[in-house]
């Protein structure tokens, strides 16, 4: 069984001096006790925070919300990357405040999917994530989310676990392919090469998006050639330097929702996703209807 | 014994030896890979190939010489495991506890394989070092956050 570390909190407060008054004693506290804390809030709530914490202290970091935010996967992948290198500097674990700007658009519900995620594939992880949920600002659906996707909640003085906490309602956003027959489309697949090579000298392709085009491809195809009966059926699209994969096996089907979001195990498995997901700009991995599965991944010019 | 100089056949090779065997074509290489690699399986030994190309056609290409490892294509996702067993075969290639592999011919190199060459070099108590990192296995290697293998464009 693994032992569970991540604590998960989704933090509610309606007036920014109550956040300041109970947020920073708890990161002097952590900070005490060897832990180190990242900061990543609207600019009014960091200044108050800033107001009231030490910023030179060691191992306390203000960030701003840059393009490291801008989609789940790198904000994944920052939260991992800064507790891994705190946690091998020598921190006894890794604190994140975080705030995301909900604004009520049906896209932020990538976001809910993104929390429900980090509840269950950092679990094992020293790392105190408090989510911060501005009541006079966040819409209501949005909160009510928050209760699904988070074990704790904190709201003044009350820390309690969430009666509503069920991650496996939250699903990842799906990818459609284009409505056009693709430019190509490759059966039996079972080596990769030949088909990076194919993308090469294309024109109007940009090398940066050929490179993340290459990898993506690459690393879905041999996914699904060694995890899904030796071969894959890859289809291309290609238009104004834009890549749409979609790439087909025939093994026993993907359901885990959050496997194209976990950070990579190079011992154990999943890196080939995380690089996929990374590098492109939108990813989806599922069971096929009848059998097999289906991964498809848009690389954008950038 | 080793010996030094110009090879005129790909026949009687022994441990030790190193040949440079240029080639015309496709058919030209063949048929040194056949008389190279028959020897050795006649004379009972291991053989493994590393080529560029699709492992299909390579192991079609091989199917008449017979009982042959099934070959694998430079480094790539697909035959990773079978770079593992070849490394095995190979044995401890670390020089002053640090394994160099020069990836400057290699557009493409997979996570598998990094893993692979990760796992062997710490089976052997050395570091590991790439050389020669294209664009895109740099990146590879950017995002899979190993800290422990050295990195030289």
């Amino acid at each position: 069984l693994r032992e569970r570390r991540l604590r998960h909190d989704a933090f509610f407060f309606d007036d920014d001096a109550s956040v300041a008054g109970r947020l920073a004693p708890a990161v002097e506290e952590a900070l005490d006790e060897g832990a180190a804390v990242s900061v990543c809030v609207s600019d009014g709530l960091a200044e108050i925070l800033e107001d009231a914490l030490d910023p030179t202290r060691d191992r306390l970091d203000f960030l701003s919300a840059d393009d490291s935010y801008a989609r789940p996967i790198t904000a994944m992948g920052t939260l991992w990357d800064l507790a891994k290198r705190n946690v091998e500097a020598g921190a006894t674990a890794f604190h994140a405040i975080g705030e995301i700007a909900f604004e009520g658009d049906p896209a932020d519900a990538r976001w809910h999917w993104y929390e429900a995620a980090v509840s269950e594939v950092l679990a094992e992880w020293p790392i105190v994530a408090t989510c911060l949920y501005d009541e006079r600002r966040v819409p209501a659906d949005d909160l009510r989310a928050a209760l699904a996707t988070h074990p704790t909640i904190v709201r003044g003085e009350v820390v309690e676990p969430s009666p509503a906490f069920d991650v496996d309602r939250f699903v990842p956003p799906g990818v459609a392919v284009p409505a056009d027959a693709p430019w190509r489309s490759l059966s039996d697949v079972t080596a990769m090469g030949p088909v990076r090579r194919m993308l090469e000298d294309l024109p109007g392709v940009l090398p940066d998006t050929l490179q993340r085009a290459q990898l993506v491809v690459s690393e879905l195809g041999a996914n699904a050639i060694r995890h899904g009966g030796g071969s894959a059926a890859i289809d291309i699209w290609i238009d104004g330097g834009r890549f749409v994969f979609r790439v087909r096996d025939r093994g026993p089907g993907f359901d885990a929702r959050f496997a194209t979001i976990a950070p990579p195990r190079l011992e154990t498995g999943g890196a080939g996703l995380w690089l996929s997901h990374h590098q492109s700009d939108a990813l989806s991995v599922g069971t096929t209807p009848g059998g097999g599965t289906t991964a498809v991944a848009v690389v954008e010019p950038r | 014994m080793r010996s030094a100089g110009t090879a005129g056949s790909v026949h009687g090779r022994v441990p030790g030896d190193h040949v440079c065997w240029p080639f015309a074509d496709e058919a030209d290489l063949a048929a040194a890979m056949f008389g190279f690699l028959g020897d050795g399986l006649r004379g009972g030994e291991r053989v493994v190939v590393c080529r560029p190309g699709p492992v299909e056609t390579i192991a079609r290409a091989l199917g008449p010489l017979g009982d042959v490892e099934h070959p694998y294509a430079a480094i790539c996702a697909y035959d990773a495991r079978l770079l593992s067993r070849s490394l095995s075969a190979v044995g401890d290639l670390a020089v002053h506890g640090r394994l160099t592999v020069d990836l400057s011919g290699t557009a493409f190199v997979s996570h598998q394989a990094v893993r692979v060459l990760r796992e062997h070099a710490a089976a052997h108590g050395a570091a590991l070092r790439l050389r020669g990192t294209s664009p895109t296995t740099a990146r590879v290697l950017a995002l899979l956050a190993v800290g422990d293998v050295e990195v030289r464009s």
